[in-house]
């Protein structure tokens, strides 16, 4: 609106208003009016929202409305009129010296940690990281919320982590997505990871006996340097400033890591789905909320369990707004196989046509009206038509049968899967960054 | 950033849902402050198309032709 040279106020609420001033910042308009309201307008009623408009701007304290007049009509000062990103404020660049105790609890009191003690990135550690890429420190990484990085700074944060440099190329590929572990949402954002090829043995990552739980140090670090550049790379995930989950998710400790079993698995590989060689090393990241058992499913406890049915029947649980991750120990893979699922696509396709929920239902699920329903308006399919149908219409739980995505991992005790309500995000390279 | 209006009196401001949940309700609210309050402002409620973080080239250019200012809402 701003460039089209029509004035105007973004009207934001009180949560976001960091995130709101940073944005406005990477759009070159650092000093933007913008106006603040009470938190959340969610669920308010109209009287509630009428006292609101009536009331103040609860960060400047100023009337409102009057504050949106007069936004709108004071003339631009000269501040305003530059335009440009602002330099953000970096910090120290280096810590010290000190006694080991003092800067574990300077690192902690300072929000740079996940509140569990870390391994001190001292120079030399630093430089040890840094030899596990070709890559030089100076060399940028990416860009979260509108603050560069490069690789020495994400070498900290690895170092931090406890990771081993032989993990380095993992933790930059991560980085290079900008897509950094602990969202701002106020929805508690989870995430996890898939890693492909012949760099999960040569770092000896889990994907046996407890695939998902403590047991290898690589898993366990990699997922730990994804939680802690959330913290110390981007916008930093501070509570109440840009970090506003309401409750947090426990996947943020470490965030899912899964090495998919190639091996035991007669399935495609997760990275040659998305297109890589199989002798590629690929990360593929996921965001959404919360993984779960697949104990809980329909016809777990049957005599002659069938797993098609068991996962289908954990689908309707899951929200619109994100997708399903179906992680398949082997020998569930094996079991679905015999009855006919041999790829991941045959028993996606039934997953799909067979998992239906009611048009009122996927209309009512949590946040459909914000990203679903702005969809079905402009006539996009199939949201437009599953807006239309009446509302006791069977659809299918998401679009297409490629928004359920599979992987292989566990250590064959048993016949278990777990289902995550995840997106695919995107798939990278390590190998890049070896 | 635009240059500020002289003054709203006479001047059609829209007010813009950006499709967040509330927003649209928010903005019945500022519809009614500016008929009580600044009854000579003309307010045209518009929903943006697409989901909140995305584009509405065809109301931008609707805006652009019409009117002389915008309150979008809502960031969350």
């Amino acid at each position: 609106m701003e460039k089209m040279g029509i004035p105007s106020v973004p009207l934001v609420t009180r949560a976001y208003e960091d995130l709101a001033k940073s944005t406005a910042v990477q759009r070159g308009m650092p000093t933007l009016r913008i106006v603040f309201t009470v938190h959340p307008i969610w669920g308010k009623t109209p009287e509630e929202l009428w006292t609101a408009v009536n009331g103040p701007d609860p960060v400047t304290g100023k009337p409102m409305m009057k504050e949106i007049l007069d936004d709108l009509t004071t003339p631009l000062s000269s501040e305003d009129q530059q335009s440009g990103l602002l330099p953000a404020p970096a910090g120290p660049e280096t810590f010290g010296p000190d006694t080991l105790d003092n800067l574990q609890s300077y690192f902690m009191n300072n929000a740079m940690t996940d509140y569990m003690p870390i391994i001190v990135p001292t120079e030399a550690r630093v430089a040890a990281m840094l030899k596990g890429t070709s890559h030089q420190p100076d060399e940028p990484v990416g860009r979260a919320a509108g603050y560069k990085y490069n690789v020495k700074q994400v070498a900290v944060n690895a170092v931090m982590a406890g990771c081993d440099p032989s993990y380095f190329p993992v933790i930059l590929a991560i980085a290079s997505t900008g897509d950094l572990a602990l969202g701002t949402s106020t929805t508690s954002f989870g995430y996890s990871m898939i890693i492909n090829g012949p760099i999960r043995d040569k770092l000896s990552m889990n994907y046996g006996i407890g695939a998902l739980s403590p047991f290898a140090q690589s898993n366990a670090t990699i997922g730990r340097a994804w939680t802690l550049m959330g913290k110390n790379l981007g916008a930093g995930a501070i509570p109440g400033q840009t970090y506003w989950g309401g409750q947090g998710n426990t996947l943020n400790y470490n965030n899912a890591v899964v090495a998919e079993d190639e091996k035991n698995s007669p399935w495609t590989p997760f990275h040659v789905q998305k297109g890589f060689k199989p002798e590629e090393n690929v990360v593929s990241l996921f965001n959404g909320w919360d993984i779960r058992q697949g104990h809980g499913a329909k016809g777990a406890g049957a005599v002659l369990p069938k797993f098609d049915e068991q996962i289908s029947s954990m689908f309707p649980t899951l929200t619109r707004m994100f997708n399903a991750l179906v992680i398949c120990d082997p020998l569930t893979v094996k079991a679905l196989v015999e009855q006919g699922y041999d790829t991941k696509e045959k028993l996606q396709d039934w997953l799909w046509k067979n998992t239906t929920i009611s048009a009122k239902e996927y209309r009512d699920s949590f946040l459909a009206h914000v990203w679903l329903y702005p969809r079905a308006l402009r006539g996009e399919e199939p949201y437009a038509t599953w807006y239309k149908v009446p509302e006791d219409t069977q659809i299918p739980c998401w679009p297409k049968a490629s928004d359920i995505e599979f992987v292989v991992a566990g250590g064959q005790t048993n016949t278990f899967f777990q289902v995550g309500n995840m997106n695919y995000v995107r798939s990278v390279s390590i190998d890049k960054w070896m | 950033m635009a240059p500020r209006l002289s003054t709203v009196q006479g001047k059609t401001i829209y007010l813009v849902d950006t499709g967040f949940l509330g927003a649209d309700q928010l903005l019945q609210q500022i519809a009614i402050w500016f008929q009580k309050n600044q009854p000579d402002v003309k307010t045209v409620l518009r929903k943006k198309a697409g989901t909140y973080p995305e584009e509405d080239p065809k109301l931008w250019a609707e805006i652009k032709a019409n009117g002389n200012a915008t309150i979008m809402a809502i960031g969350h």
